[in-house]
């Protein structure tokens, strides 16, 4: 035999006999073999090769196994609690983070340790989950962590229950509708992360899992790559890790990442395409059996065409994500989302007729029916219901508070049912100003159903007309009048509201049918009061609703919900701190005895559970707010009072995912805009975040929209925009004795480089009375000039004090430099115990 | 250059530290390849342990001396000392008198994992026909077959200039290792 040499020239069918050997393709040799014209000893030897290839593969899967950790050792701080399952990349555990104030559930993937050894490579890849780590989104498997154990690299993900979009597909093809809506959360998700300048790289129907509630969340952010999110493109020359490093999954790459070009948005905007065409047919629109043809498939050819039965619009969608040019693709994720809701949209409601249609027309066809049937019950939404003011039919001023009274009560007892969503009281009065036709608000604020009244005295009665309207087509579904004695005016709420459930067919859970039951009569003038009460609190008067409270109880002692109102107004100015610390015992004592009446008053729960959380006891907050959610499962303030519980506990998504919900309850609620913009801050979702201040700001002029434009200077200032950041807080300073405004320039100054005025700023803020500001946000300020031990004394004093506004520390990012000093570790462990679930 | 070119050089510079982390960094390698060729019998965790870490401080102690061309080069001596010192080990063991409860020498003699699946035999042919490739076409097939890389990978270690480039080393040396590695009587 002669010399070998690299280059000596071997024919294009035993090559490719070696590469189908790699891509474990089978081979049968008694055919193809003679067809290529091997020799006898070729064959044996290609034959004791491809044995050699399984063997090593089967010998790496037996020591990664051997090796695997099993249940109950611990993997960092991260105890394993059973495997998941295992790939290419490694293995992936369910297990419980151990650290103190955390113990949540994770999924861990442990990387296979590879044969690199590559320390560098390591590092990459750690580099890039972390980067990972500062995003959330509702979308998204949140990653908390990556680092090294045993040589090894760690994620930790948000442990999701469900099934992966491939094991959805392997049974049958999703329908154009739920493949819309699929679709559009995952390119929400895309959207959120590009803003943030990260790449996914490795998006594939196996890393998308649809939840038993219907939400999509895109798994493995973890080998994402920062990129710069004002450029689509990503610039020649960047490098991205080292030299050949390429992640992603071959069938799902775009052509130019095949070509070797660096990874940009538009790669994920393709494999968003090729998921969409997975979920629309079964089947990946290229398909080969070698690596190489599979390659040349997605540089080359086009894919085969989607049937004619998926709408044009959708085929549009995904033609134009496998654009083989990422020039003519979708040039952000937005845009493919904002289609892909269009095309959704536009489907549903020939679903919902379809739906209606069954019952009518008992001779449709039995097929026809049941897929709409199926089409709709897999739209991921929920009713949602607008209580709209009730109208005082005599127009006496003095009877106001009678359609006030049983506007608010309405809402309060509608919202205690979990199988609707229901409008809050705030939102359903700024709605109802808007007066345009419910059509039209229907598809504004997403509205299914809307509640008319009206109410009338006469003489000791009150008489009440009631109709619930189909919005879109403003038809009524259900009317009833309603007669009762003056004194029963408080408990008319549970008569309609049974009425509304029945009438919409809801499914009530035995507490909720027990807490629609009879209740006791109430004393008129102490309801009087006590709706006098809300509109008060309502405008944050807080004196004067204290004033009608303390009146309503004072008439009638059993009236529960005034005792309720009080304690929840007593908590809001301790929180806004316009009520000495003292005012917590009278606060607990007239929840305490709300509940001795009527233990499932929601607000009362809520009530304690801020106070639970001004002294520090998380288990008793939680204990609490378990409670509310029980009873009053819509309610956005409730939904608020978990957001607070989370971001205490640091954990910022879920801090996200309660106070978006609140939003979704009460979108016009200002101050849950503001409260939703920090949450947002604190997941490091800066324009998220700005988003939600700038619509804060635009609300009327108020306390809320002041602190909206101070919040949206901070984010400008994390953006780097420093100056024009200064000058809004500056102008805002000067508008008023606004602590809040000269609060947050402390920090922008310092971060601007003006040194000596954020110093002086700090000492003037310092100095005044003890309480009047946030030692936050002195900390913050030090931090910013550099003094991280003057911060930590500052946090460490307002520790000893109790103070509650430091409790944000752990998710506020302007803390970030100084998580690694062992005074702020300590100082960790004194707010302890945190939040645990 | 590499994250083992630039530990190399600092080992090359006189960096203690360096020499370290190039041990850290390859004994997860090291212990693999052990785990594979390590006689079933004999591989308790500590046997497999102490071959590994003996190669790799064999290895890290020559650096400073091996020419270094790309670090699939460094990935392959590693792995013919690892099967170096089993080999050695294999021959000790036998050398020593049996008694006790384990028979030493048996334990050493007994089949590996990769025995175990292919045969001693086709182990051998491959071992042998392996030495019979160029450096390069060596290098490449061994990233490929039992490291198990990927064509990228295997280029940025061999600092090749495409995947493509790769694929073709590999499936060139595949060929050829075919026509070696075949036996002289004809398919089994």
């Amino acid at each position: 035999m002669s010399e070998p040499h690299d280059d000596e020239p071997i024919d294009e069918e035993r090559l490719r006999f070696a590469e189908r050997i790699f891509d474990r393709t089978p081979i049968d040799w008694d055919s193809e073999a003679a067809g290529a014209g091997l020799s006898g000893d070729e064959t044996s030897g290609f034959q004791a090769l491809e044995r050699l290839v399984a063997a090593h593969a089967r010998v790496a899967k037996e020591f990664d196994e051997i090796n695997a950790p099993g249940a109950g050792s611990l993997i960092s701080h991260y105890r394993i609690v059973s495997q998941l399952g295992s790939g290419g990349m490694g293995v992936v555990y369910q297990a419980q983070d151990e650290r103190l104030d955390l113990g949540r559930l994770v999924a861990l993937k442990l990387v296979h340790p590879g044969a690199s050894g590559d320390d560098l490579m390591r590092q990459v890849l750690i580099r890039e989950a972390r980067v990972a780590c500062s995003f959330t989104h509702p979308n998204v498997a949140t990653v908390f962590e990556a680092d090294e154990w045993e040589g090894r690299v760690f994620i930790a993900m948000e442990f999701v229950e469900g099934k992966t979009l491939s094991e959805v597909v392997r049974r049958h093809p999703v329908s154009p509708c739920t493949a819309a809506e699929y679709g559009a959360q995952i390119a929400s998700a895309l959207e959120a992360a590009h803003e943030a300048g990260i790449v996914h790289r490795d998006l594939k129907s196996h890393n998308a899992v649809v939840t038993p509630a219907g939400t999509v969340k895109v798994l493995d952010f973890g080998i994402a790559v920062r990129i710069d999110p004002s450029r689509a493109e990503a610039p020649h020359g960047d490098t991205y890790g080292p030299a050949g490093w390429t992640a992603g999954t071959l069938a799902y790459m775009a052509p130019e990442c095949l070509r070797g070009e660096a990874p940009d948005r538009r790669c994920d905007i393709w494999a968003l395409g090729v998921v969409l065409y997975e979920m629309l047919t079964g089947k990946r629109p290229f398909a080969a059996d070698t690596r190489a043809e599979l390659e040349r498939a997605i540089r080359q050819e086009d894919p085969a065409p989607l049937p004619r039965a998926i709408p044009e619009g959708l085929r549009r969608i995904v033609d134009r994500c496998l654009e083989k040019d990422p020039g003519r693709r979708y040039q952000r994720a937005g845009e493919a989302r904002a289609a892909l809701e269009a095309v959704r949209d536009a489907r549903r409601p020939a679903f919902r007729w379809s739906r209606w249609r069954v019952g009518a027309a008992a001779t449709a066809a039995i097929a026809i029916v049941a897929a709409a049937l199926y089409l709709y019950s897999h739209l991921p939404r929920e009713r949602t219901l607008l209580v709209l003011p009730a109208h005082n039919a005599a127009g006496d001023s003095a009877r106001q508070y009678l359609a006030d009274g049983l506007t608010g009560d309405l809402i309060n007892t509608l919202m205690r049912l979990s199988s609707v969503r229901v409008l809050s009281s705030h939102s359903s009065y700024a709605i109802a100003r808007e007066q345009v036709p419910l059509p039209t608000l229907a598809r504004r604020h997403g509205v299914d159903y809307a509640l008319e009244s009206s109410i009338v005295q006469a003489g000791d009665h009150v008489r009440v007309n009631v109709a619930l309207v189909g919005a879109a087509s403003d038809h009524p579904i259900w009317v009833r009048a309603y007669e009762r004695p003056l004194r029963e005016t408080q408990t008319l709420d549970r008569d309609i509201v049974r009425g509304v459930a029945a009438a919409l067919k809801l499914s009530l859970t035995p507490f909720e049918r027990a807490m629609l039951g009879p209740a006791p009569p109430v004393n008129s003038d102490a309801y009087e009061q006590y709706v006098l009460g809300r509109n008060f609190a309502a405008e944050r008067s807080y004196g004067r609703a204290l004033a009608c409270y303390a009146a309503a109880t004072g008439l009638d002692a059993t009236f529960a919900a005034a005792h309720a109102a009080r304690a929840r107004c007593l908590v809001e100015m301790l929180y806004y701190r316009v009520a000495p610390p003292e005012s917590l015992a009278p606060a607990q004592a007239c929840a305490t005895r709300a509940l001795a009446i009527d233990s499932t008053l929601a607000a009362a729960h809520l009530s304690l559970a801020y106070m639970h959380g001004f002294l520090w006891d998380w288990e008793g907050a939680r204990v609490e707010l378990e409670q509310a959610s029980e009873d009053e499962p819509g309610s956005a303030d409730v939904a608020c009072g978990w957001s607070f519980y989370y971001g205490v506990a640091g954990r910022a998504r879920e801090e996200v995912d309660a106070m978006e919900r609140a939003v979704k309850t009460d979108p016009l609620q200002v101050r849950y805009r503001n409260e939703l913009g920090l949450a947002y801050l604190n997941a490091g979702r800066i324009g998220d975040a700005e988003e939600q201040f700038a619509i804060a700001e635009r609300s009327a002029p108020s306390e809320e929209s002041h602190w909206a434009s101070a919040y949206r200077a901070r984010c400008q200032a994390l953006r780097g925009k420093t100056a024009e950041a200064a000058a809004l807080l500056e102008r805002l300073s000067r508008d008023g004795q606004a602590v809040y405004a000269r609060e947050e320039l402390a920090y922008v100054l310092a971060r601007a480089g003006r040194r000596a005025e954020a110093s002086r700023l700090v000492a003037e803020l310092a100095a005044m009375p003890p309480g009047a500001v946030s030692p936050l946000a002195i900390a913050a300020a030090e931090i910013a000039l550099g003094r991280p031990d003057a911060a930590l004394t500052v946090l460490e004093r307002a520790c000893d004090q109790h103070e509650s506004r430091i409790l944000w520390v752990r998710v506020d990012q302007r803390f970030d430099p100084i998580r690694k000093d062992p005074r702020y570790a300590k100082l960790l462990e004194r707010m302890t115990p945190a939040p645990r679930t | 250059m590499d994250g083992t070119a630039i530990l190399l050089q600092r080992i090359r510079d006189g960096d203690e530290r360096a020499r370290e982390e190039l041990a850290r960094a390859y004994l997860p390698v090291a212990r693999r390849l052990a785990h594979g060729r390590l006689p079933a019998s004999a591989r308790g965790l500590s046997e497999t342990d102490d071959i590994a870490s003996r190669s790799v401080t064999q290895a890290v102690s020559h650096a400073a001396q091996f020419e270094m061309r790309h670090e699939a080069a460094f990935l392959v001596y590693l792995r013919r000392i690892v099967i170096n010192e089993i080999r050695t080990e294999i021959r000790r063991a036998k050398a020593r008198p049996s008694g006790g409860e384990l028979d030493d020498g048996v334990a050493w003699n007994g089949p590996s994992p990769l025995d175990n699946v292919i045969g001693r035999e086709l182990m051998n042919r491959y071992e042998r026909a392996l030495e019979q490739l160029t450096p390069h076409q060596r290098e490449a097939v061994v990233l490929r077959l039992e490291f198990r890389l990927g064509y990228r990978q295997i280029a940025a270690k061999m600092a090749l200039d495409s995947p493509d480039a790769a694929r073709m080393l590999v499936s060139r040396g595949m060929v050829r290792l075919a026509r070696l590695i075949a036996p002289q009587d004809g398919p089994p």
